[in-house]
């Protein structure tokens, strides 16, 4: 049974050992749910106690979360459907704060059939399989161990979270871009392709850090441009760290046509291919009229199915496509953790915040304060 | 001149063809915003008042609009050669351009650089260090950079300017605010940071602002105009007078008798002659802004504060229950998060379709707007567009009557004059109204901006 309980009153389980085959009461962890932002942001962070669990499935892990990528959970469906993910919050539309679930943790407990598989006290890394916890709770049973992946030593847990969802997305969408630059380098072999990665959120970020890894090989070097455009001043910084990013500031209180010069003018024309993981009507519209004919601007998921419809009949008059770029697979997932843990692709910047502050992140994080990504740490374990 | 495609726009007095009608009480609280003919006819007397005040030598120390010597006496006549280098900072864009000019020939080859709020707000030796950066990668791209150019400077703020290449910063505007630049010469400043740096060469021919600029890149091709006008981030204006009337003017007269006055006229208001039109939205926009008591005019008008103007009467009625059945959401109540594109894109489609006006709600958190909130949403947006569209008119045809010559041009530029749907309209209909009767007017867009206007300036400057 889940309590809700005021925060001032609000008592933690500090710690939690095995079970005492004599002990007849359950033993509660913290929940964490992050829901997504509304008019209100305070109403879209809850908090519970909730009972550890403690059936396992002989096939299955329980692990202990160590760390959690501050994301909110998929839009519920209303009555009239699927809703627009809400262009309210500044976060939201730089790709600060999106829809997932990342946790990184410790096994606490095995299931019978695998015990010689993982041991426990491992470090690992979930991927979000179908049907994954909504929330973050402290404790959890994964059925399936073919869903964690183990990290390095010199992974740390709070990078390893950022993984699951922020790094794997950018990483299927620097993928499906890099089809399309594959067919673009033959079509133009004299010109360079010109990507725009929109927003300077977690996002944005781990898809410039990966599409500058990605596009090192040989065959691509110096035939690629890219080009981020910030929506905020600290963007520049950010970005800026990377070399050989061309940056473009869309300022949201300058007139639509004068940002769509701005962008021309700094990608030196249209551009080929839009990245833009916080799709808005507005932001398609824009990225939509920086797009060479023939164009095509890759966006989530969960924008897709209000926005496809309304946008489609335009960009076909110019032959541009607006493709949906999944969630990645566990094999994704595998690899970054090797390119990461070995250095090739570094990480964006992170801060921790305690679980319990989970009000004020998400309130910093629907704002883009925090440079980077906003993790939530539930244990003092490395 | 580009052409201007000619929209319908509704008498603020007549009904709307609309399905709905504005509600009663909403036209009863937006009454405030309208401003009558009579008014702006006082409008113009009191600015016509303090353009003379600032004109005469005894009164400009005193006097609220400045009308500031620019010291450029002559207008482009189209015998300019060579190639000329532009800055143009203090609008929306900073932009570095290169020109050559032959015989009825004109190329322009030009770069936008953003400057970050830090710098904005850092100190003048960082600002200027940034031009400076700016301005040397744009030479090595265009590869003059061994070239030492004639370059103008358009540098859109207040400047008491003391010769055709030297201008005192007197205040900072529109959301800039440097330490150490206040009270100095800019021109010495930029001079400096490209010394600092070594690697590059120019020769500062003129600064100037955006409205000589933008005058300056008009004449070049309509030799009728003679008035600068700016509707943008912030609003001001300039205009060829007498140099016996500008008492201030003390370089030589280089034959044509006439000097440019930068009127400065945004501060128009800050000795209070604007409170019998300016209303609690004003005030509070007032009191929350970078340079409270300072350029009352220019928050009326421009667009840096069109935005937030109409976003503060909606709050209002919102409060009041009169919008949205009384509810809004946190974006609606947070200041700077209407913007000043949104009051153009609601007014940008016919009356009766929403489209735009619920994409912008929606962005705003509220997905519970009724047509009938679209309706008033719309109208508040047109109100408060077209007063700030009414007082420019007036001020023009201040000016206009002013200068008395029976056919003048105005060259326009600014986003709000350029993005606003309807603005061009509004202000022809209304300097109709204002102007005497002998005197005819066309308002031109410039199609370059104040960039071009600082290279003809430069160009000008180097054909003596």
């Amino acid at each position: 049974m889940l309590t809700e309980i005021p925060s001032d009153n609000f008592q933690f389980t500090r710690s939690y050992k095995r079970s005492d085959p004599n002990d007849t009461m359950s033993k509660l962890c913290r929940q964490v749910s992050i829901e997504s932002p509304g008019a209100v942001i305070n109403n879209c962070v809850l908090k519970h106690e909730v009972p550890v669990p403690e059936e396992i499935p002989s096939s299955g892990v329980r692990i202990r979360i160590v760390c959690a990528g501050a994301c909110y959970k998929k839009m519920r469906t209303s009555h009239d459907g699927v809703e627009q993910p809400n262009a309210t919050h500044h976060g939201i539309r730089d790709g600060a704060l999106f829809s997932g679930y990342e946790v990184s943790g410790i096994v606490d407990e095995l299931g019978a059939d695998v015990k010689n598989v993982f041991k426990i006290g491992q470090r690992v890394v979930l991927y979000p399989y179908e049907d994954f916890p909504q929330g973050y709770t402290e404790y959890i049973v994964v059925p399936n161990p073919e869903n964690l992946v183990p990290i390095p030593d010199n992974l740390p847990l709070s990078v390893a979270a950022m993984l699951p969802t922020g790094a794997l997305l950018a990483k299927n969408a620097v993928i499906a871009a890099h089809l399309h630059v594959v067919d673009l380098i033959k079509e133009i072999p004299h010109n360079n392709v010109k990507i725009l990665i929109v927003g300077t959120g977690g996002l944005a970020l781990w898809a410039i850090r990966i599409a500058s890894h990605h596009f090192k090989t040989p065959e691509h070097e110096n035939k690629v441009n890219v080009t981020v455009a910030t929506l905020r001043d600290e963007g520049f910084k950010l970005a800026k760290e990377i070399m050989n990013v061309n940056l473009v500031q869309w300022n949201e209180d300058l007139y639509e046509d004068q940002l769509i010069e701005r962008t021309k003018d700094a990608c030196s024309g249209y551009v080929d291919i839009v990245i833009d993981f916080a799709t808005t009507s507005r932001s398609l519209q824009r990225s939509l009229q920086c797009l060479n004919n023939k164009g095509v601007v890759l966006i989530n998921e969960e924008a897709a199915e209000q926005l496809i419809p309304k946008f489609k009949p335009i960009a076909e008059q110019k032959q541009q496509k607006i493709e949906v770029v999944a969630k990645g697979d566990i094999q994704q997932l595998k690899d970054l953790v090797t390119y990461v843990s070995k250095g090739e692709i570094i990480p964006p910047p992170h801060k921790e915040f305690p679980a319990d502050d989970v009000v004020n992140v998400v309130q910093m994080l629907c704002q883009s304060e925090i440079p980077g990504r906003a993790i939530l740490r539930f244990h003092d374990v490395q | 001149m580009r052409q201007k495609q000619e929209i319908r726009f509704c008498d603020l007095q007549q009904p709307l063809d609309d399905e709905y009608e504005i509600s009663n009480e909403i036209q009863d609280r937006c009454k405030e915003l309208i401003l009558g003919d009579d008014q702006l006819k006082e409008v113009m007397k009191r600015l016509t008042d303090d353009i003379n005040k600032g004109l005469g030598k005894k009164t400009h120390a005193d006097a609220i609009v400045k009308c500031f010597v620019t010291y450029v006496q002559d207008l482009p006549n189209g015998t300019e050669k060579g190639k000329f280098l532009a800055l143009d900072l203090g609008g929306t864009n900073f932009r570095v351009l290169l020109i050559e000019l032959g015989d009825n020939h004109f190329e322009m080859k030009s770069k936008i650089f953003a400057i970050p709020q830090h710098i904005m707000l850092g100190s003048g030796e960082q600002l200027f260090d940034h031009i400076a950066d700016c301005l040397a990668k744009f030479m090595k791209e265009e590869k003059v950079q061994k070239e030492k150019l004639p370059l103008g400077f358009t540098f859109s703020f207040p400047l008491q300017q003391l010769g055709l290449t030297r201008g005192m910063l007197e205040r900072w505007t529109k959301g800039f605010n440097c330490s150490g630049v206040i009270g100095q010469d800019v021109v010495q400043l930029l001079k400096d940071a490209i010394a600092r740096r070594g690697d590059i060469q120019i020769t500062v021919c003129a600064i100037l602002n955006d409205t000589t600029g933008t005058l300056m890149s008009c004449a070049w091709k309509n030799h009728d105009c003679k008035i600068g006008l700016i509707v943008g981030t912030g609003t001001n204006a300039c205009y060829v007078e007498k140099q016996k009337n500008a008492e201030l003017f003390d370089g030589q007269d280089n034959g044509s008798g006439k000097v440019l006055i930068n009127t400065e006229w945004g501060a128009f208001g800050d000795d209070g002659q604007l409170d019998f039109v300016r209303t609690e939205y004003d005030r509070d926009i007032d009191e929350h802004s970078i340079n409270p008591g300072k350029q009352l005019h220019e928050k009326m008008i421009s667009g840096m504060y069109m935005g937030e103007l109409a976003r503060l009467v909606l709050q209002k009625l919102t409060k009041e229950g009169l919008l949205f059945n009384g509810k809004g959401s946190d974006p609606l109540f947070t200041r700077q998060r209407f913007y000043t594109k949104y009051v153009s894109e609601i007014e940008n489609e016919p009356h009766g379709t929403y489209n735009n006006c619920r994409q912008i709600l929606e962005e705003l958190g509220i997905k519970h707007a009724s047509e009938q909130d679209c309706v008033n949403v719309r109208y508040v947006c047109e109100c408060v567009s077209r007063r700030a569209a009414h007082l420019v008119s007036a001020g023009i045809a201040c000016l206009l009557n002013k200068m008395d010559d029976p056919t003048v041009t105005v060259g326009i530029d600014g986003s709000v004059y350029r993005y606003h749907p309807h603005f061009h309209n509004l202000m022809v209909a209304k300097i109709s109204n204002l102007v005497n009767k002998h005197i005819k007017f066309n308002l031109m867009l410039s199609d370059d901006g104040s960039g071009r206007g600082a290279a003809l300036v430069a160009a000008v400057a180097s054909r003596k």
